[in-house]
């Protein structure tokens, strides 16, 4: 008994000495550190996009610490980056940035993807006065809700739209258009946006569907559309479910003219549809043409991350070098507010082009056209 | 209309395939295996590797792919299921899930969550089916399930094994009884039924894509085409595959395409209603 008593006494000695020591020493070893919270999609259907993201940031905090880290009143602080899992999931998005927030004490949170995921940690951050900004999200409510906490580092379809519809209808004189868009914010946000826009130049949008995510028939609801008759096929949707219906469309209407809003990756896309498929479909493009120092990015994230970069990549890439030039214009790593208005005043030239904020928290950053051809893809091509 | 009928045929016999599976499975084992939509994305994920290490054709990839995984129904029915023959229905069921969520997680660790494509040269030639374009592989699948029903009916009805089978999913002890070797039993009609979904999951693998929970939905669709069909009854199962295949495509198309995955569970809550047996079922 009293052996037992000595051996537990003994082990939570063992623990009190430990851990006071283990503080002791973090504390002296080493610069400060600043950790900042990532959420995005790292598992789940649309976990390619979430990981670019979250590898393009952890890729820029790499090359800032390389570098010293940042200077912020003077001092040099080391960025870390805390990575959570939203899965995809509203709901474990909003519980990723309460545990952010509440428990790692972060003063800033780059994240999410998909817009509905990225409102529900938004509203969250913005309640607790944590500033958060997205390199993906790029629904309009996201910046008309009043979240003044918000920011947005992605090109959106509200800002460029009006030159967007235009330029769709150009490309063939197209009447009757279809729309086909996956069931959420995004999708949604796509099928209020563009009739009225449509219709005031001359089209008529004949039929308006939706899919779910994670669907992978299409069949059913192309033959749907098709018995609408239009002249073509407007379909908002990422990588795996755009690449599946321009596989299942061409088959079953080989001619029918398809363009499609900004959430693919070409490369990807065109491995898993082929550039047969493709051939003639016009899309939304986040990236702008490619220049050495792009190529140069995607060559090294390859090396990093042993996986194609993507446009994802890039915007996590961006966002995370505007964080770290607001974090040294606010001089606080703790202070949120001042690194809100720090944040709201930041302009930075990325890889994606030119970022700046509205009042709102949006972003102005400009769209580009892409077009698949010959198995491969060109940006803003020459008409 | 007649390509909404065509489209409806096809996915169907794709539901077919996977559930006639399920159903042999069940009708020896009186347990659904909820593991076996995993088993169809195991045998998708088989089908991509040994194509794309290998090289070798679609074809051959099948039978790699069917052999493989039929092997591997034996190795689970040998290590998870057999231990609980004796005991209570819900440990079999949960086992099951186990099995499951193990195989899933398994796959994300080893091949990722990101979809792939299994290419074959099927999937680009498109031909005229009564003046709806199809692509070879959606016939193929056609083709293929249609001879794999007829060979597996056949089986279950005329050789040896199969009437060991039927006489097991009759009353276990009193074939056990009558000489018949009932572990043989459970093993070959586990290999069946995986080697099936093997098969289902590389012929639909060029259309759809490849990926870990590829299985869950299929296995939704594909449970309530064997209830819907009675449970047990491969018969039972083919027709109500296409027919639940046939209503989604006629119901999206004329009804409204939000609603394609709910014509599936309320037809299974008219049978469970006004034939609780299934349609072929025996009272």
């Amino acid at each position: 008994m009293r052996s037992k008593k000595f051996w537990a006494l003994l082990l939570i000695m063992v623990f009190v000495v430990v851990s006071v020591v283990g503080c002791g020493a973090k504390k002296e070893e080493g610069p400060a550190v600043v950790k900042l919270g990532v959420i995005e999609p790292l598992t789940g259907s649309i976990a390619y996009g979430g990981q670019a993201a979250a590898n393009g940031s952890i890729l820029a905090a790499k090359d800032i610490n390389a570098k010293g880290g940042i200077t912020v009143g003077g001092k040099k602080y080391q960025i870390e980056l805390i990575l959570e899992d939203s899965k995809g999931v509203p709901k474990d998005s909003a519980a990723a940035a309460t545990k952010l927030i509440s428990k790692d004490n972060v003063p800033l949170i780059i994240g999410d993807f998909t817009s509905s995921s990225t409102f529900a940690s938004a509203e969250i951050a913005n309640r607790e006065g944590v500033p958060i900004i997205s390199p993906l999200s790029s629904a309009e409510k996201l910046t008309t809700s009043g979240f003044t906490y918000f920011f947005r580092g992605r090109v959106t379809t509200h800002n460029n739209i009006g030159e967007a519809a235009q330029f769709w209808l150009d490309r063939g004189g197209y009447k009757k258009v279809a729309m086909l868009a996956i069931n959420d914010d995004w999708g949604r946000g796509d099928t209020t946006l563009y009739p009225p826009l449509w219709e005031k130049a001359g089209a008529k949008v004949v039929a308006t569907e939706y899919f779910d995510n994670g669907q992978t028939d299409f069949y059913p609801v192309l033959n749907k559309i098709l018995k609408a008759k239009p002249d073509m096929l407007f379909v908002t949707a990422s990588t795996e479910p755009a690449a599946l219906i321009f596989k299942q469309m061409r088959e079953i209407a080989p001619t029918l003219p398809l363009i499609t809003s900004g959430g693919i990756d070409p490369v990807k896309t065109l491995e898993l549809a082929g550039g047969k498929v493709l051939e003639g479909i016009w899309f939304w493009s986040v990236d702008p043409p490619m220049t050495p120092e792009i190529a140069a990015f995607d060559k090294r994230y390859k090396e990093e991350f042993k996986v194609d970069s993507m446009s994802n990549a890039k915007s996590g890439y961006d966002v995370m070098m505007l964080v770290a030039k607001a974090l040294e214009a606010a001089g606080t790593v703790t202070d949120r507010k001042a690194i809100r208005d720090a944040l709201s005043k930041t302009t930075y030239d990325g890889y994606q082009g030119h970022y700046n904020f509205a009042a709102s928290g949006d972003s102005y950053l400009k769209m580009n056209f892409g077009l698949f051809k010959d198995g491969a893809f060109l940006i803003n091509p020459k008409l | 209309m007649i390509s909404n009928i065509i489209t409806g045929l096809i996915i169907g016999a794709s539901y077919v395939l996977i559930a006639s599976g399920l159903t042999l499975i069940f009708g020896i084992l009186d347990v659904i295996n909820l593991a076996h939509g995993e088993v169809y994305m195991l045998g998708a994920f088989v089908a991509l590797l040994v194509v794309t290490s290998l090289g070798i054709n679609f074809w051959w990839a099948l039978l790699v792919s069917v052999i493989i995984v039929a092997i591997f129904g034996v190795f689970l029915e040998k290590i998870f299921f057999k231990p609980l023959r004796n005991k209570p229905h819900v440990n079999m069921l949960l086992v099951s899930i186990a099995v499951g969520i193990l195989m899933q997680n398994l796959a994300m660790l080893i091949w990722g969550a990101e979809p792939v494509l299994l290419k074959t040269p099927y999937a680009d030639q498109t031909i005229s089916l009564l003046g709806t374009n199809v692509t070879v592989q959606r016939v193929i699948v056609i083709v293929v399930g249609t001879i794999l029903m007829i060979a597996l009916n056949q089986f279950i009805k005329k050789s040896k094994m199969g009437k060991a089978m039927r006489a097991t999913a009759q009353d276990r002890d009193a074939a056990a009884l009558m000489g018949i070797n009932i572990d043989k039993v459970f093993s070959i009609t586990f290999a069946i039924g995986s080697g099936l979904a093997a098969a289902a999951g590389t012929l639909i693998a060029p259309i759809f894509l490849v990926f870990p929970t590829m299985g869950a939905t299929a296995f939704l669709k594909a449970f309530t085409v064997v209830i819907v069909g009675g449970l047990g009854n491969v018969i039972g199962a083919i027709y109500a595959g296409l027919l639940l295949g046939l209503v989604e495509s006629l119901g999206a198309v004329y009804i409204s395409s939000q609603y394609k995955d709910s014509f599936a569970f309320i037809i299974l809550i008219l049978v469970l209603l006004f034939k609780p047996s299934g349609l072929m079922g025996k009272e």
